[in-house]
């Protein structure tokens, strides 16, 4: 044993020491620490020094559960306390909490909301086990159509060359969709409005589990279906469908088939659902397809699934020679579009269904983040105003030996509670609203925090980090007071931070202000495309579908004979699509073109009425007239823009088309020119267009009966009879066509009303906070009301005077406002070929509005501290 | 009165034997040599702690010693509550065990 004298000092482990000086309270450190380290010492001497280290280490270790007790027992303690004041403080001031909690349950709310949304359509398609590997084969083709130049349409032929040429590709299936189908079983009549042709690959690509049938099978036998459970249910209701007779009309035949199979229901968050899938191949046998296995017809849904790992881009790159080889050149570019991100970004056309949009996902992500920031800014601007009350509270807690730490503490429980308390109320707000709003976003979004395991870690999460970033600022703010200025109290009117008040005040009224220009903009916009003349009329026409019902298409004619008779019936014409919405498109052609006249042309299919009806107006030549008999071999209407782009002075006359049965535009002569009308939404220009005279009855997939005003009812039973008389098995299905007008600008008037209703929620909350700093002031400074009002001043001076300092903050969040607004709007209207120009009474009446309100707010709140008697206010505190 | 627990009452006994010098490590060293079991100094804090806490004994400071890294000593004294809860649980104790019946115990 050496002697204590002899040897050098050894410190104890450094790590050991930090850990024990860390952990320890402040007035234990130093004895327990000299404790440690005296019988460190002792252990040196007697074990010597790595010993000793090892020893310090375990003793250390084996004092942190002590200490850790300790330490949740204060805090339990301290934040038990800290509760009671924080409930005392709420009870104290109700209408200063009220308007607290209300702004932050409001923001958070909203947030919740609009989270639910974004992970709603972030979470299509992920669902497949496959989901990474599985890829749509889409179609690059020079010239954008709607905006776009990829299209979601391959060749059929395309999936089993596929498979053959790569072996990375595991399974490749063909979908083709086909909506409105007539089944029956036995008596029962169905309309199927998700029919889909589909390759038993299908079931080997998407994981859609079979609950009856077996996966490798059942779509085996050329006239099997498999059903989704809740078709299942509706056709064939308590009965077992498997073995089941479907009966499948086309417009000529039926055809038999039976189920073999249930899957369970496609999920909603799915880019296509099927309801009835029947084998791909059958489809050629029940429909006269025999241009199925050209290359040249791009009328399929392909997707594949890879091999794990594969390099979607390298397989990409292979495609142009595999087609060149397949198909020959000028076949346009094929692509591979991951299957996860079909439905955000996708511009693609021809797409199964209408997919989301990821624009409008990010902008209603921006928004919420922005209304939860504006929520927090206005708790903070209260808190902070709230807490110069409470000056004297902090300054005797310092004196009495508070830390900064304990007081910083202390206000951030003060937030967290009212957080809390704002938490619950914005879930009962999400459980109230969810049902409005899954109704505007059209998505099945469901709100079960107890059931959804990822939601409730995510709220709580909410919960603490508004707590924290709103509490924070007021709570350093605070502690950071001096006692002594405190408590004189003069310490009361030392206000501190005033340019981040002023700043936070800016923010609020600045991020209200742009939405509500937004709100005006996209108002404006939506008015602009109401009041438009569209160059056809779009009142009293009511719209038939006939392409589902083939006996209704077949009697066309007689249709039509019978609607006429009812005197109130003005006319009906029979078309291919609808005026405001014509899609399709071809290459102009005409006897002598030159191989370098590339003009595409959009075409329309219609009958001798179609003019009348929608009030299309005619500039040149004539109408399709039974009067000329020579229209019936073949008769073209041409628009302005078409007359522009061929170059042609006097079209009328000349002949248009190319021979065929089948080819479009079919030859004939050109009647007229008839005036330029929007063909299509307001996003894009009026381009060249070709009203053919259809040359059979299939073309008509529309039947739109042009009605009187009067008697709207009872022409609408007499249309439902004649319907029910030429087709009783379809059901009767009738739409307004101005319906049909605005439902094309459904994402437009969805925006609208998503900005109209969180500038009403923003300025909302911006007032609350107004409101609050506004009392304050007024508080602040009620002598120095009274002096003024004792030397002559009068209440509405006095008013003016308070509201002046908040009022020119609003001006400014005005300035920063407009030009975000501006660029934002302008963006957006960009999207329209044809839209509505800002003006400046427009960013003026925004920055009124808020400037009226904000006035208002504080005027009434300032009014009562400006009116008070100022014997009593001189005297005060 | 709440009786003393078994930590307690040991360590109030140290600082009782150890009179004057009793502070965290004398009381550690004190209660092995006594029992022959190894403790932990956590095993010592915990006791003392709420001893001062129930006012059985009080803290002084010590003077400052090398072997310490030049820190205070955290002198524990008793005070006259903590002698009357000796005298309390000795006396507890020594009843229960004269009630114990002979022979039980030894054979």
């Amino acid at each position: 044993m050496i002697s204590r004298r002899d040897r050098p000092h050894i410190p104890p482990p450094r790590l050991g020491a930090c850990l024990l000086g860390w952990l320890l309270p402040d007035e234990e450190r130093s004895e327990t620490m000299g404790d440690f380290e005296e019988r460190f010492q002792t252990k040196v001497c007697e074990r010597g020094a790595a010993a000793a280290r090892i020893w310090y280490g375990f003793q250390v270790l084996r004092l942190v559960p002590y200490l850790v007790k300790d330490h949740i027992l204060w805090s339990c303690i301290m934040f038990r306390n800290n509760l009671i004041i924080a409930w005392r403080n709420i009870n104290r001031s109700k209408v200063y909490s009220a308007l607290n909690i209300l702004g932050l349950a409001a923001g958070m709310a909203v947030f919740i909301l609009i989270m639910l949304y974004v992970r709603y359509e972030l979470s299509f398609d992920r669902y497949h086990e496959n989901a990474r590997n599985i890829y749509r084969v889409i179609k690059q083709e020079p010239g954008a159509y709607l905006g776009s130049n990829l299209s979601a349409v391959t060749p059929a032929p395309l999936a089993p060359a596929l498979i053959q040429d790569f072996p990375e590709v595991l399974a490749a299936a063909r979908i083709k969709d086909r909506p409105d189908i007539l089944i029956n079983i036995g008596e029962k009549y169905f309309l199927e409005k998700k029919f889909y042709w589909a390759d038993p690959q299908t079931f080997e690509i998407f994981s859609f589990p079979l609950v009856r049938g077996d996966r490798g099978t059942v779509l085996k036998d050329p006239f099997a279906v498999v059903l989704s459970e809740r078709e299942a249910h509706r056709l064939f209701g308590g009965i077992d469908p498997v073995g089941q007779i479907i009966v499948y009309h086309t417009s000529d035949k039926t055809f038999e088939f039976k189920v073999s199979g249930v899957f369970r229901d496609i999920p909603a968050n799915s880019h296509f659902v099927m309801d009835i899938i029947a084998p791909f191949e059958t489809l050629t046998k029940v429909e006269n397809l025999f241009w199925i296995n050209n290359w040249n017809a791009n009328s399929f849904h392909i997707y594949i699934r890879l091999k794990d790992r594969t390099d979607e881009r390298t397989l990409e790159s292979k495609l142009p020679a595999f087609i060149e080889k397949h198909a020959g050149s000028g076949q346009g570019q094929f692509l591979l579009q991951p299957l996860t991100r079909i439905h955000l970004t996708s511009r693609v056309n021809f797409g199964l269904a209408p997919t989301g949009d990821a624009r409008f996902v990010f902008l209603f992500a921006s928004i919420a983040v922005l209304v939860l920031a504006i929520a927090c800014v206005n708790y903070m601007n209260l808190a902070i105003a709230r807490s110069l009350k409470r000056t004297k509270e902090v300054g005797l807690r310092k004196i009495v030996g508070a830390t900064k730490g304990q007081i910083i503490r202390q206000f951030l429980g003060d937030s967290m509670t009212i957080t809390f308390l704002a938490f619950l109320l914005a879930v009962a707000g999400v459980l109230l609203a969810l049902p409005a709003f899954r109704a505007f976003v059209e998505r099945e979004i469901v709100f079960n925090p107890l059931r959804d395991m990822t939601l409730l870690p995510g709220l709580v999460l909410l919960a603490a980090a508004v707590g924290a970033v709103a509490g924070s600022y007021p709570a350093f703010f605070i502690s950071a007071f001096q006692p002594v200025f405190t408590l004189k109290s003069a310490g009361a009117s030392r206000i501190k931070g005033r340019w981040l008040r002023n700043g936070l005040i800016v923010f609020q009224f600045a991020a209200s202000i742009a939405l509500i220009v937004c709100t005006v903009g996209v108002r404006s916009q939506l008015r602009y495309i109401r009041n438009k003349d569209m160059g056809y009329e779009r009142e009293q026409i009511v719209v038939l579908p006939v392409r589902q019902s083939r006996s209704l298409q077949a009697n066309i004619g007689a249709v039509k004979t019978e609607l006429k008779r009812n005197a109130d019936v003005l006319n009906v014409a029979a078309s291919l699509s609808l005026p405001n919405n014509i899609n399709s498109r071809t290459g102009a052609n005409w006897p002598g073109k030159s191989t370098s006249d590339q003009i595409p042309i959009f075409i329309e299919f219609a009958d001798y009425d179609y003019l009348d009806v929608f009030g299309l107006k005619i500039v040149q030549g004539r109408n399709f007239s039974r009067a000329f008999p020579s229209d019936a071999n073949g008769a073209h209407l041409i628009n302005e823009s078409a007359q522009k782009a061929l170059g042609w002075a006097d079209p009328v006359g000349g002949d248009f088309g190319s021979e065929g049965k089948w080819v479009w535009p079919p030859l004939g002569k050109i009647v007229g020119v008839v005036r330029d009308f929007h063909m299509n939404s307001l996003h894009n220009p009026v381009v060249p267009l070709d009203i053919a005279l259809a040359p059979n009855i299939a073309y008509f997939n529309n039947l739109s009966i042009k009605i009187r005003g009067q008697n709207i009812p009872a022409t609408l039973a007499f249309i439902r009879k004649t319907w029910e008389r030429f087709a009783p098995e379809y059901p009767f299905e009738y739409t307004f066509f101005d319906e049909i007008f605005d439902r094309a600008y459904r994402a437009e008037q969805r925006l609208g009303t998503m900005f109209s209703a969180f500038a009403g929620l923003t300025v909302f909350i911006a007032c609350l906070g107004l409101l609050g700093l506004a009392s304050f002031t007024a508080e602040q400074k009620t002598k120095e009301i009274g002096i003024r009002k004792v030397l002559g001043a009068s209440t509405s001076g006095v008013i003016a005077l308070l509201s002046r300092e908040f009022l020119k903050w609003v001006v400014l969040a005005n300035v920063i406002a407009w030009p975000i607004g501006y660029f934002a709007m302008r963006s957006w209207l960009r999207n329209f070929a044809y839209r509505t120009s800002l003006t400046v009474p427009m960013f003026l009446g925004a920055g009124l509005a808020a400037f009226a309100i904000a006035a208002a707010v504080i005027g009434l709140q300032t009014y009562r501290a400006a009116a008070a008697n100022p014997a009593d206010s001189i005297r005060y505190e | 009165m709440i009786l003393l627990s078994r930590a307690e009452e040991t360590v109030l006994l140290a600082i009782l034997g150890l009179k004057e010098k009793a502070y965290g490590v004398s009381i550690l060293e004190y209660i092995q040599q006594k029992t022959g079991m190894e403790w932990s100094l956590a095993q010592t804090y915990d006791p003392l702690k709420k001893l001062v806490r129930k006012g059985y004994a009080v803290k002084t400071k010590g003077e400052p010693t090398p072997e310490r890294g030049g820190r205070a000593k955290t002198l524990y004294r008793l005070t006259n509550q903590g002698r009357e809860a000796l005298v309390e649980i000795r006396r507890v104790q020594e009843s229960l065990w004269t009630a114990v019946p002979k022979g039980v115990l030894t054979p």
